[in-house]
């Protein structure tokens, strides 16, 4: 039973292959995805999504170049036994990515800034 | 004229069934294809709760593959025009049972087909699959003796054109279940792991059906008319017979096993 899962959002201003990129790396950094675990084919994962195999190859490609996955040509791809090592600045600049294209995409459905403050500070409160 | 009364009584049998069949598939449409069916067992035994959250993926999942009853009817009523088709002393016995069965199995098809295009919004487990995990070896095994019965049968003269389009059947759906073993997962992202558990289950489920489905013509086929073969073919038809049977055997526990697997759906999701 998979324990992690890969969501593509067609309405979001995100393009999925950055939706793929962002969400895999997240989950090698958080732990869910374990060093050396397989990964689908990209004709497999392309189908599942329901989107173009090219956008898939596209995450795994820029994934491999940064050093979170490895490919192992017939054995497929996997996570790198050494994923990089996440400086506080990688994360804070990850983080800081993230909310702007998450901010972005609530303006473009029609929120306003307060609106979108006073919510995110609504859940970040500490309880 | 001993093999011309094993053949009509076999043809009046075999159309008998066809017509018991289709005429229940138009009159109820949904019990054999449809997702939910594949899990009233495992309904039985959960809570009020699980068994709400599992209707709501189910009644998901529905809406995605678009099948509507309608589908049913026509392989229902594909099964009535066989029952008829199958008493014309024309065509060779055990073809109109092959296509009825063909009938259902493409009901299964179009529901994968037309998922393709399913949501705006799509989910996808993070673990390499492969067809061989819904179509194990003993359910490949069990067609290729299937296979291997109908093509002995194609020995025997009489029967030779039967066999062939039965073997020709049994081929096609061999490759719509290897198609569906490889078909992609559907899930939504609103309760992923059920959906998950969901799509796993229903594709081993009619995988295995398809399967069973393309062994019923070769049984139908050998069991009906092996036992009226003259005696220089006794042995030749005792052979396909138990492999048909043994095949048809190993078929039918896989896909109950599939069914039973349900079962356990929910413990091994958070639910």
């Amino acid at each position: 039973m998979s324990d992690f899962f890969l969501v593509v959002d067609d309405t979001l201003e995100t393009p999925p292959y950055r939706q793929i990129v962002e969400q895999i790396r997240g989950a090698i950094e958080r732990g869910a995805l374990q060093p050396e675990t397989a990964l689908p084919t990209v004709r497999q994962l392309a189908g599942d999504l329901g989107i173009a195999p090219n956008t898939v190859a596209r995450a795994y490609t820029e994934l491999q170049s940064e050093g979170w996955l490895a490919s192992e040509g017939r054995r497929g791809t996997r996570v790198a036994s050494k994923t990089p090592a996440a400086s506080g600045g990688d994360r804070a600049r990850g983080l800081r990515d993230a909310i702007d294209r998450f901010v972005e995409s609530l303006r473009h459905r029609g929120f306003t800034p307060l609106e979108i403050a006073r919510e995110l500070a609504r859940i970040t409160e500490p309880s | 004229m001993h093999h011309a009364f094993a053949e009509l009584w076999a043809r009046g049998w075999t159309a008998m069934v066809l017509a018991a069949l289709g005429t229940f598939q138009v009159v109820r449409p949904g019990f054999f294809y449809t997702c939910s069916v594949y899990f009233d067992r495992a309904r039985k035994k959960l809570s009020p709760a699980q068994s709400e959250r599992l209707q709501r993926v189910l009644d998901a999942r529905s809406d995605a593959e678009g099948v509507s009853p309608n589908a049913e009817r026509y392989a229902g009523i594909v099964g009535i025009a066989m029952a008829g088709l199958e008493l014309v002393p024309a065509i060779p016995f055990g073809v109109p049972y092959a296509i009825y069965c063909l009938a259902g199995a493409l009901t299964i098809l179009s529901s994968y087909v037309q998922i393709r295009r399913a949501t705006q919004r799509r989910a996808a487990p993070l673990v390499p699959r492969s067809p061989f995990d819904a179509l194990p070896p003993a359910m490949i095994a069990a067609l290729a003796a299937c296979f291997s019965g109908v093509a002995l049968f194609a020995i025997y003269p009489p029967y030779r054109a039967g066999a062939i389009g039965v073997g020709a059947a049994m081929l096609i759906l061999a490759w719509i279940a290897w198609r569906i073993a490889g078909s992609q997962a559907v899930l939504f992202g609103d309760d992923p792991q059920l959906e998950y558990a969901v799509d796993e289950r229903l594709r081993a489920n009619r995988v295995s059906g398809t399967v069973a489905l393309a062994c019923a013509p070769a049984v139908v086929l050998v069991g009906t008319t092996a036992v009226w073969i003259p005696s220089a073919y006794q042995s030749l038809g005792a052979v396909a017979m138990l492999l048909t049977y043994v095949a048809f055997g190993v078929a039918m526990f896989v896909n109950l096993m599939a069914r039973r697997g349900a079962d356990r759906l929910l413990s091994r999701t958070n639910g």
